[in-house]
């Protein structure tokens, strides 16, 4: 018993190591009839943080859109998958799931960073799948602040160091900078994998359970991790900053190898005997909370000895034994006659003792009849708990308001750039346009093989996973902060868009969609109501567009305590297929003398935008989404794909038009060096804003003699040829002003080509923050 | 008869699965030996291929744990009999661990190294590599035209040539240096990793033993460059088809 | 503007994979040895009159120091104890950041790993073999070079 009474108990639960809140721990003694055991009450504070039991966030996520023609599996579990597509005669699923990992990324990077990928892979893995690719989308704090910069080569290095090592390639990811995140940086992740509709495991006891062996697998568990779900669902603050430090996880990428290797083995095996097995990693609650949720979800219960949990420090206390959260561990439901030989895949073939001291694979428990969860420990019972209460969690159904954004004022005059020579340059330079090779060549992009098309050379990465088979897979992620701090409704459904565009643009048909919405606190109204507006958003993006969510997560309490709150910050991945990846190009310029074309009708309004920002205009609306005409463009730049009419395309963001043109343009840089030069009167005039507009469409390049054809295509979409491609190496505008493409490159990739150079000479002295 | 090629995997090893396509694709009967079926495991094959990776982590140095494992003494065996042995990346490192490349000093007394990158991190790119040695000087490859160009990727934090400047001179009086890093049409350029003399593989004086840094084996599926392994493997495969008809 | 060398050396206080992994292949190798322990070493070069800032800044790096999972140790004199050896890459530029950040004072830094062989009383083993060890796995004289 932790304390003497129920009053006792609230008032030591800070000192105890709990978030759980006066009511939840009433409700929790009521329910019970008693006080809880210390175990229980670690394992309500994990299983009703908000990291797990979205209990400020799940009303509101029921809105999005969750099912369609291309989803096989839909957000139950804890990844999505979406059809592929068939390769002799079997239907293949590409599994998809995306978390975030702010908070311990933020305390302690390097290590916050590379448990983020840790767990995301598991997520995969535990639908009995291959894991194939990954993606990071990254919020940074202003670069030019030492310890943002450190927090931020630091993820990176995490991120590198754990992908790399285990061998799955990084398919793309982004990078914002935003003072926003200068307490609080945004490290979300996203894996994919591959399974065959007939092979998938799920996260759940199967029928006919009662009598399997409860089995764990993987790193001896030890204090590391203790606390990790209520932490992350905290604000951060400096004096908690030691304690805070404990409470991340350790990453063994190395271990994990084996695991997962040793995993596609048990994948054979039970397939080959048609054996039906409960399969997930354990996260946030440790094991407890995943063998709770194996059961719940199953109808069963279980009875489990923690003494049989194979530990690597002596007489840990059985809270920490049952909720800590060490990490590379696994949790298998399997029938006992299969269980001799799961062990032995994991611990002599693949030798995981030999791997790493104390990591095995080991019964710890029973499923049994009815629907409670008991754990002994020497003897004593330590947890005796009704399922559906553990992990139904809390509701709440707290205040929000939704800030309407201000109808714009006439936007007031401004004074341009002298040309559009020096409007580009300026552009280039921009944090969040700038190039970002030195962060993106951390990342093993090739590893497996399967590579088509690697990070920096499109907009979404292409792999194609079945050997032998043409199938493309392609993914890519957005989400913008300028439109975020405008309007959240409009960033999350710009978020959607542009993460489909940037699909299509490599001839990619989008098949569904992941979030995770990163926000404030939930108990202020204001930080609310942006995270309920960004729902509306990305539900009503994802309805018109006809991409469901088919899994997400939530990060709330995105602040440090001095109230500085990051951007609202809905981010979105895209996975799309590619039947046939021979239709597929890179965005580089392949050839001198092609035409190039906008397509789509451009919403010309500059609220968020680099060049507003770069031109101090402010009051200008985020741009309207016309959903019509980005089906049309969408479905237009697909079937033009199909029919290899395009050589190059780009999706027009960040920057607008020009920058867009001016990537494709460097794409060719170490070769073939391929320039352009825009026609007249179009839009690049410095009087026309239409040049500098985001959100517009795409640019694609057509080789001149298939530009007749293309027109043909396009009958009910806008295009407009403004360019041709050329071979000098120079961007021509029409306005008669010039830039060479070398000196623009160098522009572009000055800014964060000293990513990892050290800090300013003249640093501060080192403030503990 | 044909050549078997044993694939070496260690824990840790990464590369393995796509190195194992890359064979078979050049027409070679290969599989994938594990570490736990030891010397005895791996003696019965006809060459020995050890693939990218951080094989136990990269602990201690990177290739350094794996040089002294026990499967490696079967692979060292037989590189003293003549067969042919590719490491690629970490399997490279590897192979200068265990000192049969450049060969120049004892086993296992390494005289040269893969030593960590120049910018001190992880680095993933395209790259071009041009043969650095007349076909005769290199049998498990002797097929490759002189200074053809080999599309690559490059991905490691350690694939700088390190060595005293005395080894370095004679690895390049000697035809060691294998390989140099270079642009799409062959002209020497400064190594990405500032690998030393350019260098982006070695070979032992005999040349039936590579150490290769940059990936030939990744590009099956390319459509951002030109595929490089194709001719890389046909020609190691040719090399093998030779020696066993020999 | 004087300068002087101290030493921070930061090992384990959770399982040293790294070493238990050395040790294994050492006892493959047909050494005596019955444990490795590793910790890894800054070597700074600073002005003395800021020692003391930097031996303060230093525990809240999160890049050197995690007190959850290390131990550190500050030497003013930056050289290896009898009983261990450290193993330092050869011809490296010294670096200006230590974990990462910069600090007023800090001229260079350089780092190194310092590995010590016990046998099966705890003792450190013979010089001898410590330095045979050191020949025949530890230290790769290719570009590295050990110091006792």
């Amino acid at each position: 018993m932790v304390a003497i009474d129920v009053d006792a108990l609230i008032e030591q639960r800070g000192r105890i190591g709990v978030a759980l809140t006066p009511d939840e721990i009433r409700a929790i003694v009521a329910h019970l009839g008693r006080l809880p055991t210390e175990t229980e009450l670690f394992a309500f504070d994990a299983q009703w943080s908000e990291h797990c039991s979205y209990k400020s966030s799940r009303q509101h996520l029921r809105k999005l859109p969750v099912d369609g023609p291309t989803v096989m599996q839909g957000p139950a579990e804890d990844a999505g998958i979406l059809h592929l597509g068939t390769w002799n005669g079997e239907s293949y699923g590409v599994v998809i799931a995306h978390e975030s990992h702010n908070h311990p990324s933020q305390v302690v990077p390097f290590e916050g960073a590379a448990t983020g990928i840790g767990g995301i892979v598991r997520d995969v893995l535990c639908m009995g799948a291959e894991i194939i690719g990954l993606a990071d989308p990254l919020r940074f704090g202003r670069l030019d602040d030492p310890h943002c910069r450190y927090v931020a080569q630091s993820v990176v290095d995490g991120i590198a160091a754990y992908g790399n090592a285990i061998g799955v390639p990084n398919m793309g990811g982004d990078v914002y900078i935003d003072e926003s995140f200068d307490d609080n940086v945004l490290v979300n992740v996203v894996a994919l994998g591959l399974v065959k509709e007939s092979e998938i495991i799920h996260s759940k006891a199967p029928p006919h359970s009662i009598g399997y062996d409860i089995v764990l697998v993987g790193k001896a568990t030890d204090r590391s991790g203790f606390g990790g779900a209520s932490f992350s669902s905290l604000t951060l603050d400096d004096a908690d900053a030691e304690a805070n430090k404990g409470a991340v996880q350790v990453p063994d990428p190395f271990l994990k190898n084996v695991i997962i290797r040793a995993s596609y083995r048990v994948f054979e095996e039970l397939r080959r005997d048609n054996i039906v097995a409960g399969f997930k990693d354990l996260g946030a609650g440790g094991f407890a909370g995943c063998s709770a949720e194996l059961c719940a979800s199953g109808g069963v219960g279980a009875e489990v000895e923690l003494d049989r949990v194979p530990t690597s420090q002596p007489d840990l206390p059985p809270a920490v034994v049952a909720i800590g959260e060490t990490q590379e561990r696994l949790c298998w439901i399997v029938p006992p006659s299969f269980t001799s030989r799961l062990l032995a895949i994991y611990n002599e073939e693949f030798s995981l003792p030999r791997i790493s001291r104390g990591a095995a694979a080991a019964i710890v428990g029973t499923v049994v009849e009815g629907g409670r969860y008991r754990a002994t420990y020497r003897g004593e019972v330590v947890m005796d708990v009704d399922l559906d209460f553990l992990t139904g969690g809390v509701r709440y159904n707290r205040p929000y308001t939704v800030a309407l954004p201000n109808p714009p004022a006439e936007p007031p005059s401004y004074e341009g750039f002298r040309d559009a020579a020096s409007a580009l340059t300026a552009l280039l330079a921009h944090r969040d346009v700038c190039s970002r090779r030195a962060i993106f060549e951390r990342y093993d992009g090739v590893v497996r093989g399967t590579t088509a098309i690697p990070p920096g050379y499109a907009d979404a990465g292409v792999i194609c996973p079945i050997p032998g088979a043409p199938l493309g897979v392609a993914l890519a992620v957005a989400g913008n902060p300028r439109y975020g701090k405008l309007d959240p409704q409009l960033a999350a459904e710009h978020a959607v868009v542009e993460a489909v565009r940037n699909v299509v643009a490599v001839g990619a048909r989008p098949l569904g969609l992941t979030d995770c919405l990163n926000f404030g606190d939930p108990t202020v109204p204001e930080h609310l109501g942006a995270l309920v507006a960004a729902v509306d958003g990305l539900s009503y993006a994802a309805r018109r567009l006809g991409t469901p969510f088919v899994s997400g997560n939530v990060s709330l309490y995105n602040q440090s305590k001095s109230g500085r709150t990051v951007a609202p910050s809905p981010i979105v991945a895209c996975v799309g297929a590619i039947d046939d990846v021979a239709v597929t190009a890179t965005m580089a310029f392949k050839r001198a003398g092609s035409a190039i074309y906008t397509v789509g009708i451009p919403d010309i309004h500059l609220g968020g935008s680099v060049y507003a920002e770069l031109l101090g205009i402010e009051g200008a609306m985020v741009p309207r989404l016309d959903y019509d005409d980005i089906e049309r463009a969408n479905a237009f730049v697909l079937a033009a794909f199909r029919e290899g009419l395009i050589a190059a395309a780009h999706d027009v963001s960040d920057g607008g038009t020009l920058v867009a043109l001016a990537k494709m343009a460097f794409a060719t840089h170490d070769g073939p060096r391929i320039g352009l030069a825009t026609e007249p009167g179009a839009r690049d005039g410095i009087v026309c804003d239409d040049a500098f507009a985001e959100a517009t469409g795409f640019v694609i390049e057509v080789a001149d003699e298939e530009a007749f054809a293309m027109l043909a295509f396009a009958r009910d979409v806008v295009v407009e040829r403004i360019a041709t491609t050329t071979a000098a190496y120079e961007f021509a505008f029409a306005d008669g002003s010039r830039a060479s493409l070398d000196d623009l490159y160098e522009v572009w990739s000055a800014p964060l080509r000293d990513f990892y150079a050290t800090a300013p000479a003249r640093a501060p002295e080192p403030v503990e923050r | 008869m044909s050549a078997r090629v044993a694939v070496v995997v260690f824990p840790g090893t990464n590369s393995e699965d796509e190195t194992l396509r890359a064979l078979a694709a050049a027409g070679l009967d290969a599989e994938i030996v594990h570490w736990s079926r030891g010397a005895a495991g791996l003696r019965p094959f006809d060459a020995y291929v050890l693939p990218g990776g951080f094989s136990y982590e990269d602990r201690v140095r990177a290739g350094a744990v794996a040089a002294h494992d026990e499967a490696m003494d079967a692979v060292i065996e037989g590189a003293q009999r003549g067969k042919y042995v590719l490491g690629i990346c970490n399997g490279a490192q590897t192979l200068l661990e265990a000192g049969l490349v450049p060969g120049t000093g004892p086993l296992r007394r390494p005289t040269a190294a893969f030593a960590p990158n120049a910018s001190g991190k992880f680095q993933s790119q395209h790259v071009y590599v041009r043969l650095n040695v007349s076909p005769g000087r290199m049998p498990m490859l002797a097929s490759l035209p002189p200074r053809c160009v080999i599309p690559a990727w490059a991905s490691h934090g350690e694939g700088r040539l390190a060595a005293t400047e005395a080894e370095l001179d004679r690895l390049q009086a000697d035809g060691h240096i294998a390989f140099v890093y270079c642009n799409a049409h062959g002209d020497d350029v400064p190594a990405p990793n500032g690998s030393a003399r350019g260098a982006a593989a070695l070979t032992n004086a005999a040349g039936n033993v590579l150490a290769i840094m940059p990936h030939p084996e990744r590009s099956e599926r390319a459509v951002y460059a030109p595929s490089g392994g194709v001719v890389f493997f046909a020609a190691f495969a040719a090399a093998l088809a030779a020696a066993v008809r020999a | 503007m004087t300068s002087v060398e101290r030493a921070y050396v930061v090992s384990l206080t959770i399982p040293d994979n790294e070493a238990y992994t050395a040790l294994t292949t050492l006892v493959r190798i047909g050494l005596p040895v019955d444990r490795a322990v590793r910790a890894d070493v800054w070597i700074v070069t600073l002005d003395p009159a800021r020692a003391g800032a930097v031996d303060a800044a230093v525990p809240t790096f999160e890049g050197m120091f995690n007190p959850n999972k290390h131990r550190l140790e500050i030497r003013a004199d930056a050289a290896p104890r009898a009983g261990e050896v450290w193993i330092m890459p050869r011809d490296e530029r010294p670096a200006i950041t230590i974990g990462g950040r910069m600090i007023e004072g800090v001229h260079g830094v350089r780092r190194c790993t310092a590995w010590r062989l016990l046998d099966a009383h705890g003792a450190d083993v013979p010089p001898a073999l410590l330095e045979r060890a050191t020949e025949m796995f530890l230290c790769n004289p290719a570009f590295q070079e050990a110091i006792s």
